[in-house]
């Protein structure tokens, strides 16, 4: 396993997740781009071609009126004074051509000036009386729609001139004329301007634009030099302008009747604003995502994969018996625990592994101690010097018995194989010492009481035998009377008992402390078969096993064995 | 995790969360609110919550700088005060009346317009206009403060108020008075007009002088001016369509075209015709008069108390050294108030938002601050003062001055000497109240003969008036024609509302 696999994968997953979703989005964001900003191009061509129609129409319509009164009768008589000699006559075609132009000039919303010239009397009926409703000066020719400047008001002009290709020579007898101030197309542009967005205004190269009331000067300024890129034979059109890192859509619409182009431009950038937002935000989420995503690996890597990998290494150190070791720096949460139960089964091991080692070499010790014990001469020569004296006295069957006792108890001394032993074995083994000793000495006699239940029961080998072989070295020496030894075996509840007391000396409470002291002392050095008996048990049954010393009601010592009975239920 | 790194990600959401919500935010609040007009319960104090777009008719033309002030410092005033926003819609002077009644009668959707105080009683009769009481008493504390109460009466049919007389200021005799060139006047060796035989002399010293002159620009109205040298009774004209006259003393009610006064008149015109004083040439014309009028050419036509201060920029214009005049003829005769205020704002019928349009007519008069703003401008950018008085630093008319004078307010212009301006606050000493004041002819009831009557008196009647026809040659036939046409059905019915106002009151 490499070093960071786990951490690389996952980085590596959230990639392969990431990547294509990034690639989808780019493209469906281009698209959508596309598409919108096709859109807009549309909409805006319509719009801007819708009014520039608007404006031709409003135009084309005051040409028409320009026409009609140019054909008109009453209107072409004013010019010929002379000829209608009736004055009221005159008054009431006067008052005719007054409200017939007065009536054209307010039709629709843009008001143009209409007003009739005759040259030759001075005479000029206008439908607006404004004190600079008419320029002071007219031009000599005709003209359509031309463009004039004015200090007061920038506006359009249109002449007709009657009889016709009269304007020339000077000698026009009328002349229609029609004037459209600035001011009423910036109206226009400004009611365009608030139905819509954009920014409309009129250009037309080498003159002044005509904006709107509330128009960005400054914006359309930067466009005015590219605006004269414009093909002049194109009708419609837009270009794409930069400025200020704002990019605009600008299109242009050429008004037929003014020769002018109709501009609008859109802040194609502020539209797409939410769109390129909506994009940031996305790739915002994403390097978020990829970077909880490299934090959450890291973190798996440091919680998970370290300790894990340290918890193999130990695991691999315990396999190889190094039992001793243990998790060191504990990490918080789960491995936390893992680790301490690491630690408590590696001690539990070393512990049990340590106790079984022990035992073993007590039993071993116990066991060298007996064949210390059986191959004492001193032992050896009274059995033999009994069985001597016995024949001599005839007394065969007490030969024979000692013989009996001598041979079985040996028989079973030397069965070194088995660590365990049934109790009734053991029993049987202290059965035909105490028999031997019986006979030898002649002043005890001994009971076994065991509950039928217990003969079957499994103990370490020569647990009992010492503590017999401890009475009959101890407490019968220097005593007269006959003892009595009782062995005493029963079950009280889980525990069991193995208890043996004598009639021998009595002891006293201290002398009680003092051998209990030893048993239960850790000191290697101090050897003795109580405490070999002690602490075998204690090793094989636990902490609630042991020997327990206590002045007997017989007179003597009392020497209880105690140990749990669970292990051999179970 | 590490407190870093719990900062870190809280970093991060919070930037996500401002740019998810930062470019809303502005963008929401700025988008006007949905046209509604409940708000009779909102406080005249408070700008109301809905935003609204006032349409009003105005008279004439577009000023540039009025386009541009609107667009930009008045509506953003608006805006502010009354979350309003006006779009004026401009009807020229020529056909004001008949396009205004064209968009009045079509229900098109403006909520205010102006038009003289004769007016009132005509479109209430026809239904385009809507009673003012109850919007007056609760939006319009500051009209009722700096308008007299007399003006408002003057607006009242059937006890309920139909117009805001905007103009509040001395108008006594108003229209028949002349008003002179001054300046053109002493050239002449002459100082003051007391007479009719004054004027013509003036125009003959004039034409002396310089025959390009032209004597009178009314040839339609302006008899009111001379009747009070041709007779010696006093009368007032019950509207401006000259067929009707009252007489002040005995309050009879008269038949002027059928009067001794008329013939007079008639002849006085024809006269004036023969000498010029009248240009045959431009009567039909009236574009053409007013041209002569801007071109500096005029020496007089009739007054309206303070028409000399009101003209005075248009003559200079023309002229530098120009200086006008008014001048009663018979000093001594009373002169009569008929209209306190000749102006007259109503709200249209079909109005969608009449809270607004009271608000807005308050606004104007709530303090000086609003008058100068809507009238003058900006100050330092449009106008200055100086010594109290107004200097116009443009020539573009914002709303107009005359509409919205009141005495409270005014402000005399610095070009103007002091005489005008005293002429014209002192007006209105020895006047009388008219008994035709508060009277309005409802037509109702003889429409068709009215309409009759008015089409007969345009084509044989005015050529008369103007002097053109000959009284003696086309009077029978005209007032033959006028008569046939339903003139005494009409004259019957005035005499009897007349008779019940008069009993009224």
């Amino acid at each position: 396993m490499s070093r960071f696999s786990i951490f690389t994968k996952l980085i590596a997953t959230l990639f392969i997740l990431l990547i294509p979703i990034l690639l989808l989005f780019a493209v469906s964001n281009r698209t959508s781009t596309r598409v919108l900003t096709d859109e807009i191009i549309k909409v805006k061509q319509y719009q801007i071609e819708t009014f520039a129609n608007q404006l031709d129409e409003l135009f084309f319509r005051l040409d028409t009126y320009k026409k009609m009164l140019y054909e008109s009768t009453d209107v072409r008589n004013l010019a010929y004074p002379d000829l209608l000699d009736d004055v009221l006559d005159k008054y009431r075609i006067n008052r005719t051509v007054s409200e017939e132009i007065n009536r054209l000039a307010g039709y629709g919303d843009w008001k143009a000036v209409i007003a009739v010239l005759y040259p030759r009397t001075g005479i000029v009926i206008k439908s607006n009386s404004s004190l600079n409703a008419l320029p002071k000066q007219f031009p000599a020719q005709d003209t359509f729609w031309q463009y004039y400047s004015d200090p007061n008001e920038d506006y359009f002009m249109e002449i007709l001139s009657y009889p016709e290709n009269s304007a020339e020579s000077g000698d026009a007898h009328m002349r229609v004329l029609l004037k459209f101030g600035v001011a009423a197309l910036r109206s226009a542009l400004s009611e365009f301007k608030g139905n819509g967005s954009g920014d409309p205004f009129l250009y037309h190269p080498g003159a002044d634009p005509i904006y709107n009331y509330t128009v960005n000067v400054d914006q359309i300024d930067e466009f005015l030099p590219r605006l004269g890129e414009i093909d002049s034979s194109m009708e419609s059109g837009y270009m794409l302008l930069k400025s200020d890192k704002t990019r605009f859509q600008v299109h242009y619409q050429k008004l037929e009747s003014l020769g002018w182009y109709l501009v609008d431009y859109v802040p194609i950038s502020h539209i797409m604003a939410p769109i390129s937002r909506n994009q940031t935000m996305f790739y915002v989420i994403s390097g978020m995502l990829l970077f909880m995503g490299a934090y959450l690996a890291f973190v798996m890597y440091r919680n998970i994969q370290i300790p894990f990998r340290k918890l193999i290494q130990n695991m691999n150190l315990i396999e190889k018996g190094i039992y001793s070791v243990r998790m060191v720096d504990k990490p918080k949460g789960e491995y936390r625990f893992l680790y301490e139960k690491f630690n408590s089964m590696a001690a539990k091991i070393e512990k049990l592994i340590e106790d079984v080692f022990k035992e073993q070499l007590r039993s071993k010790d116990a066991t060298l101690k007996q064949l210390q014990s059986q191959i004492n001469p001193h032992f050896l020569y009274n059995t033999l010097a009994y069985i001597k004296s016995m024949i001599e006295l005839k007394e065969d069957k007490a030969a024979i018995s000692m013989t009996m006792n001598l041979s079985k108890y040996y028989r079973y001394t030397t069965k070194t194989g088995n660590r365990m032993v049934q109790l009734k074995e053991e029993l049987d083994l202290v059965h035909f010492y105490l028999e031997i000793h019986c006979m030898l000495r002649d002043d005890f006699e001994f009971h076994i009481e065991v509950e039928p239940q217990m003969g079957d029961l499994e103990i370490p080998r020569l647990i009992v035998q010492p503590l017999v072989e401890n009475v009959i070295l101890h407490s019968f020496n220097n005593h007269s009377e006959y003892g009595l030894i009782r062995i005493r075996c029963w079950r009280d509840g889980t525990m069991n008992h193995v208890a043996v007391e004598d009639t021998g000396t009595g002891i006293d409470y201290a002398v009680i402390d003092s051998i209990r002291r030893k048993i239960h002392s850790s000191n290697e050095e101090i050897e003795s078969g109580l405490k070999n008996v002690h602490q075998r048990l204690r090793l094989m049954y636990g902490g609630d096993s042991g020997l327990l010393l206590s002045q007997s009601k017989l007179g003597g010592l009392c020497v209880e064995l105690c140990w749990s009975g669970r292990e051999d239920a179970s | 995790m590490k407190p870093a790194v719990i900062g870190i990600v809280v970093m991060l959401f919070a930037s996500l969360l401002y740019i998810l919500y930062s470019n809303f935010g502005p963008d929401a609040s700025n988008k006007p609110g949905i046209q509604n007009a409940n708000t009779a319960d909102k406080q005249v104090e408070d700008a109301p919550a809905s935003f609204v777009t006032l349409k009003v008719i105005m008279p004439g033309d577009l000023s540039v700088r009025m386009g541009d002030f609107v667009e930009n410092e008045l509506n953003d005033r608006l805006k502010k005060d009354l979350n309003m926003k006006l779009e004026l819609t401009y009807i020229p002077w020529s056909n004001y009346q008949q396009k205004l009644e064209l968009a009045l009668s079509t229900g098109e959707n403006y909520d205010l317009f102006w038009y003289g105080g004769p007016f009132v009683s005509v479109y209430y009769t026809k239904g385009y206009i809507q009673p003012l009481d109850e919007l007056l008493n609760q939006y319009g504390q500051d009209l009722i403060k700096h308008i007299p109460d007399e003006n408002f009466k003057q607006k009242r049919i059937d006890d309920k108020l139909w117009a805001i007389p905007s103009q509040a200021f001395t108008s006594a005799g108003k229209f028949s008075s002349v008003m002179v060139r001054q300046d053109l006047l002493e050239k002449a060796s002459m100082s003051e007009i007391k007479t009719i035989a004054d004027l013509e002399l003036f125009f003959k010293r004039m034409q002396a002088i310089d025959p390009s002159y032209y004597g009178y620009l009314e040839t339609d109205r302006g008899h009111e001016m001379l009747w009070r040298e041709l007779t010696d009774r006093n009368y007032s004209s019950l509207d401006e369509r000259m067929l009707f006259m009252v007489d002040e003393d005995s309050g009879e009610i008269l038949s002027y075209v059928e009067s001794d006064l008329y013939k007079q008149v008639a002849h006085l015109r024809e006269s004036w015709v023969n000498m010029g004083i009248i240009d045959k040439n431009l009567v039909g014309n009236p574009a053409a008069k007013i041209d002569q009028e801007n071109a500096g050419k005029l020496l007089f036509r009739v007054g309206a108390v303070s028409r000399a201060m009101e003209n005075l920029q248009t003559a200079r214009n023309a002229d530098p050294n120009a200086r006008l005049r008014e001048y009663y003829l018979a000093k001594k005769k009373p002169k009569f108030i008929t209209t306190p205020s000749n102006e007259a704002f109503m709200i249209t019928a079909a109005s969608e938002n009449p809270e607004r349009a009271m608000m807005f007519m308050n606004w104007i008069l709530q303090n000086k601050e609003n008058y100068n703003f809507i009238i003058y401008g900006v100050e330092g950018k449009d106008y200055e003062l100086e010594n109290g008085k107004i200097k116009q630093l443009t020539n573009d008319q914002l709303i107009y001055e005359w509409m919205w004078r009141n005495k409270d307010y005014f402000l005399a212009p610095a070009s103007v000497e002091d005489d005008i301006i005293d002429d014209m606050l002192a007006n209105d000493e020895n006047s009388r109240i008219s008994k035709l004041f508060g009277f309005h002819f409802n037509e109702a009831s003889v429409k068709n003969e009215m309409a009759q009557v008015m089409a007969v008196y345009k084509e044989k009647i005015e050529p008369i008036n103007f002097g053109l026809a000959s009284y003696e040659e086309y009077y029978e036939d005209a007032i033959a024609a006028l008569k046939k046409a339903g003139f005494d059905i009409v004259f019957a019915e005035l005499k009897k509302q007349f008779a019940e106002f008069q009993l009224q009151h």
